[in-house]
């Protein structure tokens, strides 16, 4: 007989908790690690050091800034407990590179656990990047619609069919 | 003018969504139709049909990788290809210079 290993459940890949405000970053580096520490603060995290290192990794590699003042930092780290998604606001504009020159307001951060052969990162990034040229989105995140109502659109976006992919793997 | 567009770039993430929404705001802003296929990451998605493409007035091709199913514009004198991030920089300029060469 087989039995079930005693871990909690994953938690959604966003939630109300992620969705957040944070304060003033000086640069890049600081804000990404303002992200780090709230996904931390959400208990996402196993080793926050890593994931730093590797969305600054990132980063250097090209910036990966959007359009229309936001970014969409991303990796997929060793260090990661949890598949998630950050949203936060900056206090501050930070300069980050943009094609269109704008200073980022918003993080989107996507973090997902290295290896994880159920996740497709790249396609959930692009399907982010989607979602982020939509004007009404960002709208309403700049309109503070409440965080669960973010989290509905993003998850239906990102796992368009979360219980087909259930059944369509193994 | 009606305009249908092609977006794609090499690694189909950040790019093609960007090019995407661009030349969709500008061709609003000056007062054309467009519909743009995505090819990216997630796919193709809102594919140019048989109809749209022959009833466009101007084609115009996003890329700086070969795009798939290109086929559907060989046969077409209207087709415009730019680099994608042209397309993202100055788009309202791409769509100015399209020319609507009638079929």
């Amino acid at each position: 007989m087989f039995s079930l290993p005693d871990s909690p459940p994953a938690p959604p890949l966003v939630e109300p908790a992620l969705i957040t405000d944070l304060p003033p970053a000086p640069d890049r580096p600081a804000a990404l690690r303002l992200a780090v520490e709230h996904l931390v603060r959400c208990g996402r995290l196993s080793d926050p050091a890593e994931v730093a290192a590797e969305l600054l990794g990132r980063e250097r590699g090209g910036a990966t800034a959007l359009n229309n003042g936001y970014a969409i930092p991303h990796c997929r780290s060793g260090g990661v407990r949890f598949n998630s998604i950050l949203i936060a606001r900056l206090a501050e504009p930070v300069d980050w590179m943009a094609p269109d020159g704008l200073p980022v307001r918003v993080m989107v951060v996507l973090a997902i656990r290295r290896p994880d052969f159920d996740f497709d990162h790249l396609k959930a990034v692009a399907r982010l990047c989607r979602l982020l040229m939509q004007p009404g989105f960002r709208a309403r995140v700049a309109q503070r619609v409440p965080p669960a109502e973010l989290c509905r659109e993003i998850l239906a976006e990102v796992c368009p069919a979360p219980v087909e992919k259930l059944y369509c793997q193994k | 003018m009606r305009i249908v567009a092609v977006t794609a770039c090499a690694n189909g993430i950040a790019q093609t969504y960007m090019a995407a929404e661009q030349l969709e705001q500008a061709a609003r802003r000056l007062g054309h139709a467009i519909k743009v296929e995505t090819q990216g990451a997630v796919g193709v998605e809102n594919e140019l049909t048989a109809g749209d493409i022959r009833g466009a007035d101007a084609i115009l091709i996003a890329s700086d990788v070969a795009i798939q199913r290109d086929g559907r514009f060989r046969r077409s004198r209207r087709v415009m290809q730019v680099p994608v991030q042209l397309a993202m920089r100055d788009p309202e300029g791409v769509i100015a210079r399209l020319q609507p060469v009638p079929a």
